[in-house]
């Protein structure tokens, strides 16, 4: 017989969401079944009612031991603390090394007199806290070594950099909507403030443009003479003249440079025509910017997104990628890092004629290559019907494929390669084109059988879920399709999840077998067959040593009554927080995985999220 | 109008319309996997009493757009929005309530699944836990001490 239990333990989620923060509390008190799933819902209500949440975090904090708080040495507030709370945690920690209030300011910033944003806390602006802060608290500051904080007026700054005496590492955040407060001083505020004593400056946003001025005089060791580290993400304007500043400030300072940039150094093809007055030539820097992020070497970005910012003439775009192929083929023909990264919403063979035999000879010499697909847009001139919307779609994924084949197989080079969907499709007029890796799977297993071919970082976000039904390239909403294409035909498939993609590369016993490394982004494992693929991987790939997965892993509630071994097997374990089961389970199936590679593959698949799906009572 | 059949875990056979049974997401992606079907398509979590229920609910709900993407924003969803007929419709007694919210949650019909789960909160909303234990049979596991410290870590939300 079913019993509210029942119901609960499967769908409390469902009926908790619709109750208020009052019948939550009360519903916390029934029984230990809801009082962990309400209390998680009911302290992270977003009804508005933060300053109810603000006491409670504070009364926490209150009744807390002075020998506990003497042990706090990192404090960072966060968006809704108020400044007299902030104040008074501040006074109590007394011993905090590492102090971030960047995330509090923004808040205050919103908050500012004037601002069309109702803030629930205060109404005074970042530099009026920051200020208040630096008085009332500046016996606290005695112990800090870093503090991380936004751009704030230059007085300001000055004032609260001042008051602290022993900080060695500043980090310095940015937030848009602060951005008129970025002092064009900054680093002659901190040269006159901490400049003696500062080891490590982090910028996390590129100091030109904003309103940075004075760039030199942070490699001045007079003036920063212990400075050792330097970080910010390496970007360059389209001026040549900061390119070559900065360029050269980086590599002769004495200090270190780090690039955060996630990605490397990015040059775009339609800027290369801008740096073609140094005398020096631009390959001359390319291996400079290399030494600078050693894990991620310089990219070439090629626009070909018409839609987007790239150059709507196809002349235009002939001539980018012929920079482009000059500097990779011609001027650095010894350089080992040919990276090129293609963003597109369609193939060259539908741009101007030559484009195809420029690419080519990029193909011969190219290390990797990375994809990453816009989507396509109409406009209405271009697109009367959605007849012919649907029409043109079909051709462009038609030269997609056809040319994508073309030009992996001459790649022979290309150690990585990697896709990047990017379809956002927010507005009707956009299609979305899509990569599908099945039609390349002959291919990249050919070079990595035969060539070099050993890192695939797959985004498979726009790949079909269920591949079956015919595309609706008509249809408005790109994650809704669903179908399959095969050497241009469409036609209906019995494989169903987005695995089946990948089952074409991997199927094969051997076919990727000399494969390193593999990261999958958007990945779903909704059956038994998408299970047994992730479990036989490691006798398909033996020589991976990496692997690294984002997306869903779906189960059932009958997975959970599975005893022994199983991943979603809590006995015993009631009561248990989500995140942790989470944890646990994410924990288990890395440990398989890792086992089944015998310890030589590193795994990573926290990026996994476990979804329960349909639900059965016992 | 084509028809299939259902065959409910008490081996009941129940002929529907397939625009009907098709409300069900389940069913409708069953379909499309086996194509065109003539024998009965199993049901196994649900009873003959209950499956009728359901049917009942998607034929008077067959002409409604196709429910939309999940939200999964966090801000509370509003329990009041139930049209009149789905009222009357969940006024039966609670174990026939859970009973057709867990087929609509198997059967992954949505609407039907929100609006029992929009019933079942109105059940608790304004309730004293001592109350809600009541309505639904809950046995309180927790110690005195227990309940208490929960009572005092919640009190901040009593008058919210």
């Amino acid at each position: 017989m079913s019993t509210f239990s029942n119901l609960i333990i499967e769908l409390q989620l469902e009926i908790i969401h619709y109750l208020s923060p009052r019948d939550l509390a009360q519903l916390c008190c029934t029984s230990q079944n809801f009082h962990l799933s309400a209390r998680r819902l009911l302290y992270r209500s977003t009804t508005g009612d933060f300053n109810a949440l603000r006491r409670l975090g504070l009364e926490h904090v209150r009744a807390m031991s002075e020998e506990t708080l003497s042990m706090v040495t990192t404090l960072a507030f966060q968006y809704n603390v108020d400044v007299m709370d902030a104040k008074e945690m501040l006074q109590k920690c007394s011993r905090v090394e590492y102090l971030d209030i960047s995330e509090f300011l923004k808040n205050h910033e919103i908050a500012r007199p004037g601002s069309s944003d109702i803030s629930p806390f205060e109404d005074r602006n970042p530099s009026e806290v920051l200020e208040y802060l630096t008085k009332s608290c500046r016996e606290s500051f005695s112990r800090l070594k870093t503090v991380r904080i936004n751009l704030a007026p230059g007085k300001v700054l000055k004032y609260f950099l001042g008051h602290l005496d022993t900080v060695e590492h500043v980090k310095i955040c940015y937030h848009y909507l602060m951005r008129h407060a970025v002092p064009g001083n900054l680093f002659e505020i901190i040269s006159k403030t901490l400049g003696s004593k500062l080891k490590s400056l982090t910028l996390e946003l590129p100091p030109f443009g904003h309103g940075f001025s004075d760039l030199q005089l942070l490699g001045s060791q007079e003036h920063f003479p212990k400075l050792q580290s330097v970080t910010w993400p390496l970007d360059f304007s389209d001026d040549s003249h900061d390119f070559q500043e900065i360029v050269q400030l980086c590599s002769t300072s004495h200090w270190k440079f780090h690039n955060s940039g996630t990605r490397g150094f990015v040059l775009h093809a339609e800027s290369l025509q801008n740096y073609e007055a140094i005398p020096e030539g631009l390959a001359h820097y390319v291996p400079i910017l290399d030494s600078f992020a050693n894990a991620h070497p310089t990219t070439i970005d090629v626009n070909w997104a018409s839609g987007f910012s790239g150059p709507t003439d196809p002349q235009q775009r002939l001539q980018d990628i012929t920079r482009v192929k000059s500097l990779l083929v011609d001027q650095l023909p010894t350089y080992k890092h040919k990276r090129l990264l293609y963003q597109c919403e369609e193939p060259p063979t539908l741009a101007a004629a030559g484009s195809i035999d420029t690419f080519n000879e990029l193909a011969d010499v190219l290390t990797s290559l990375e994809l990453r697909l816009f989507d396509k847009k109409f406009s209405p001139a271009q697109a009367p019907s959605e007849d012919s919307i649907a029409k043109a779609m079909a051709e462009i994924h038609r030269a997609w494929t056809s040319w994508l084949v073309n030009f992996l197989s001459r790649a022979t080079n290309l150690s990585t390669f990697k896709n990047w969907n990017n379809g956002a499709a927010v507005f009707s007029y956009f299609r979305p084109v899509h990569l599908e890796i099945m039609h390349l799977a002959s291919t990249l297993q050919t070079l990595c059988q035969e060539h070099s071919l050993r890192r695939l970082e797959l985004d498979l976000s726009s790949l079909p879920h269920k591949v079956r039904a015919k595309p609706n390239f008509s249809a408005f909403d790109p994650r809704r399709y669903e179908y399959e294409v095969a050497g241009g035909e469409y036609v209906r498939s019995a494989v169903s999840s987005g695995v089946a993609q990948l089952l074409f590369l991997t199927g094969e016993s051997g076919a990727m077998g000399n494969l390193e490394v593999l990261h999958l982004r958007e990945l779903k494992i909704r059956t038994r067959g998408d299970r047994e693929w992730l479990a036989t991987l490691p006798a398909k790939l033996p020589k991976l040593r990496e692997i690294k997965i984002e997306g869903k892993y779906y189960y059932s509630s009958e997975d959970e009554k599975e005893g022994g071994d199983s991943l979603f097997c809590e006995s015993g374990r009631s009561g248990l927080d989500g995140g942790v089961l989470t944890g646990l389970r994410t924990a288990r199936l890395t440990s398989r995985l890792a086992n089944a590679w015998d310890g030589k593959c590193a795994t990573d698949i926290s990026g996994l999220v476990f979804v329960k799906t349909v639900a059965v009572r016992a | 109008m084509s028809e299939i059949k259902l065959l409910s875990s008490d081996q009941a056979t129940i002929t529907v319309e397939k625009s009907v049974a098709e409300r069900s997401i389940l069913i409708k992606n069953m379909l499309e996997d086996v194509g065109e079907v003539t024998e009965a398509i199993p049901i196994p979590n649900v009873n003959e009493n209950v499956l009728k229920k359901v049917i009942e609910w998607c034929e008077h709900h067959k002409g409604d757009p196709p429910a939309q993407a999940d939200d999964d924003s966090d801000s509370r969803k509003k329990s009041s929005d139930i049209d009149e007929w789905d009222q009357k419709f969940m006024q039966v007694d609670q174990e026939m309530l859970f009973e057709i919210i867990l087929a609509a949650n198997y059967l992954d019909i949505k609407p039907l699944l929100d609006v029992g789960c929009k019933t079942v909160a109105n059940m608790i909303k304004g309730k004293s836990p001592e109350e809600i234990r009541k309505t639904f049979n809950i046995q309180n596991d927790f110690t005195p001490e227990e309940e208490e410290q929960i009572r005092r870590e919640n009190e901040w939300a009593e008058d919210r």
